[in-house]
């Protein structure tokens, strides 16, 4: 009768839900990749600027931070003009050879470049103030407004009248 | 009771993390931080492109308005021009004053809210962004290339 009794108490027992357990361990390591895919595909304006040699960039003092939307790139090296890190012309110490040939493939690329943002995002084109508008300079330090003019020329031919010059704001760089 | 205890020990077994992994993607993960980290604070100054067609904008220009030019030397220095009425006023403003200078040119025709920016062939990229980044901080509107 007793023993009745105790297998009776046993099987109640058994019968009651389990408590429910959390695999912390690969949670934690779910949640970390998150953690990494979220960091690489946070593109905030300042993490997408590369120039080729950031230290050539000039330094501007002052706190301001104007960096708000990503636009079209135009580098300016000693040897090079590139758009969205596409070399299209050489330049010989910041120099060209002939400044129509020059402001021709500089305007060429760019309007390339807009026509394919055109199609990526058509809704730009209706705007009153088109995003497209906006290029960013990376000029090197020393180059010279004899350069960067028929670049400046180039750019409000293809459109680009906004001009977003970038400069180094970190005091270190100041000379 | 003794049953009770033994229970209420069972309940409140910690859980425990397993560190390993957890190390292991952190590790991972500073190290992706670290590629991926930009050490140069970037900014930009804004600016226009001049040409002679400011109307096709849609900025009303007042025909009364005066012009300011602005002629950016290869030592620093800047050159002002102020067209008014037809009046023709010159300013000379050093590289450390160049926002002083445009202040007064605010304070004297407060119509005068754009500024054309130009330079000597040899001024280096960092003189004029410098002065158009002073040069902003004044005037509503800065072009350059003309």
């Amino acid at each position: 009768m007793k023993f009745a009794k105790w297998n009776r108490k046993k099987s109640l027992l058994d019968a009651e839900p389990e408590e429910m357990k959390l695999q912390l361990t690969s949670m934690v390591d779910i949640f970390a990749i998150i953690l990494v895919f979220l960091l690489k595909s946070l593109t905030s304006g300042l993490s997408t600027l590369a120039p080729h040699d950031p230290a050539s960039v000039p330094y501007v003092s002052g706190n301001e931070s104007n960096l708000k939307n990503e636009a079209l790139s135009l580098e300016v090296g000693e040897s090079y003009v590139s758009v969205d890190h596409g070399e299209i012309t050489k330049l010989e110490g910041f120099r060209f050879q002939d400044e129509s040939a020059f402001i021709h493939s500089i305007t060429e690329s760019l309007l390339r470049v807009r026509v394919k943002n055109l199609k990526r995002h058509p809704a730009s084109a209706s705007s009153v103030v088109p995003a497209d508008s906006r290029i960013q300079i990376f000029a090197n330090e020393q180059t010279p407004y004899s350069t960067l003019k028929p670049i400046l020329t180039a750019a409000a031919v293809a459109g680009y009248v906004d001009l977003q010059l970038v400069v180094s704001r970190t005091e270190g760089k100041r000379k | 009771m003794r049953k009770g205890l033994l229970n209420r020990e069972k309940d409140d077994e910690v859980l425990e993390l397993s560190f390993i992994p957890l190390i292991d993607f952190f590790t991972v993960l500073i190290a992706f931080l670290l590629a991926s980290a930009s050490y140069f604070a970037f900014d930009v100054v804004e600016a226009s492109v001049a040409r002679e067609a400011t109307i096709e904008t849609g900025v009303p220009v007042s025909p009364s308005a005066p012009t300011v030019n602005a002629t950016v030397l290869s030592d620093g220095r800047v050159l002002f021009e102020v067209n008014a009425k037809g009046k023709v006023a010159h300013l000379e403003a050093l590289s450390n004053a160049i926002q002083l200078r445009g202040e007064e040119i605010r304070k004297r025709w407060p119509a005068s809210a754009e500024v054309n920016v130009r330079a000597q062939p040899n001024t280096s990229f960092v003189v004029i962004a410098r002065a158009v980044d002073d040069l902003k901080k004044q005037f509503t509107k800065v072009f350059l290339g003309e």
